[in-house]
C-alpha cells in the first residue's frame, strides 16, 4: 500500500477516535437522548429484518 | 429516566434493598461514548429477611404498586425498562458497594466505578463485553491502579492477560 494511502487512513482513523472522545465527554442528558435515537434506529433495521423490536425508552 | 431513578431511589429508602447501583451497558454510558442498549441493568444488594428466604417478590410488588409492568424478566419502570440483578458474587456485590454518585438532571443515582465495570465485563466474557471493555479503556478514565487491585482480588489477572493478548 502507499505511504500516502495509509497516512490518509490514518488520519481518517484519528479524527474517529477524536469523535468518540468528545462523544464520551458529552453530558449524560445528552448521552440518553442518542440512546433513545439508537434505539429508534435500531428497530427500524429490526422491522426491516423481521426481527422483534427494542423497547423505547420514553425520556421524561 | 429521573422518575425511573427516584423509584429506584424509593425503593432503596424502602428498606427492601440495602442498596443499588447501575451497572451494564448504562453504566457504561456515563463513561463512554452512548451506543445502544434495552435496559437499565439495577444490581441490588438484597435484605436477608428473618426467615431466610431471598425473594424478589416483595421488590416487585413494590414496584408495581407503582406503576411498574412486568414485560418477560424486565420492568417497565416510568418508561425505561429496567432489569434487577441481585448482587450474584463478591465483585458484583463490591461494585454495588463501591459505587459512585452521579447526578442525571436533577436526581441523584448510583453508578458503578468504571474499573468495576471493566472487571465485571472481563468476568462475563461475551463478546459485547470485550467490546465494552476495549470501549471503556479507550474513552474513560480509568485509574489502572485500582484496576490492577480489583483484578487481582477477583482472580481476574489471567483474564485480563488473554484479553490484552487477543487485543495486540
Amino acid at each position: 500500500m502507499s505511504p500516502q494511502v495509509k497516512k490518509i487512513a490514518e488520519e481518517i482513523f484519528e479524527r474517529k477516535r477524536a469523535s468518540r472522545h468528545e462523544a464520551a465527554r458529552l453530558p449524560i442528558e445528552e448521552k440518553l437522548r442518542i440512546l433513545v435515537g439508537l434505539q429508534r434506529r435500531a428497530n427500524e433495521i429490526r422491522r426491516a429484518t423481521g426481527r422483534p423490536e427494542m423497547f423505547v425508552w420514553q425520556l421524561d | 429516566m429521573e422518575k425511573t431513578i427516584q423509584i429506584l431511589n424509593d425503593l432503596e429508602k424502602s428498606g427492601l434493598v440495602d442498596r443499588y447501583a447501575i451497572g451494564g451497558a448504562l453504566a457504561a454510558l456515563f463513561y463512554a461514548e452512548a451506543v445502544v442498549t434495552e435496559d437499565l441493568d439495577a444490581f441490588i444488594l438484597m435484605k436477608q429477611p428473618a426467615n431466610g428466604l431471598l425473594s424478589l417478590t416483595p421488590i416487585y410488588d413494590y414496584l408495581k404498586a407503582r406503576g411498574a409492568i412486568e414485560r418477560r424478566e424486565h420492568l417497565v419502570l416510568a418508561g425505561t425498562l429496567v432489569q434487577l440483578i441481585p448482587a450474584y458474587d463478591a465483585l458484583t456485590e463490591e461494585a454495588v458497594r463501591q459505587a459512585i454518585e452521579r447526578l442525571v438532571g436533577q436526581t441523584t443515582t448510583r453508578v458503578m466505578r468504571v474499573e468495576h465495570l471493566i472487571a465485571i465485563a472481563l468476568k462475563t466474557g461475551r463478546t459485547k463485553d470485550s467490546a465494552r471493555v476495549a470501549m471503556l479503556l479507550d474513552e474513560a478514565e480509568v485509574d489502572s491502579n485500582a484496576l490492577t487491585e480489583i483484578l487481582n482480588r477477583h482472580q481476574l489477572t489471567d483474564k485480563w492477560n488473554q484479553f490484552k493478548t487477543s487485543k495486540s
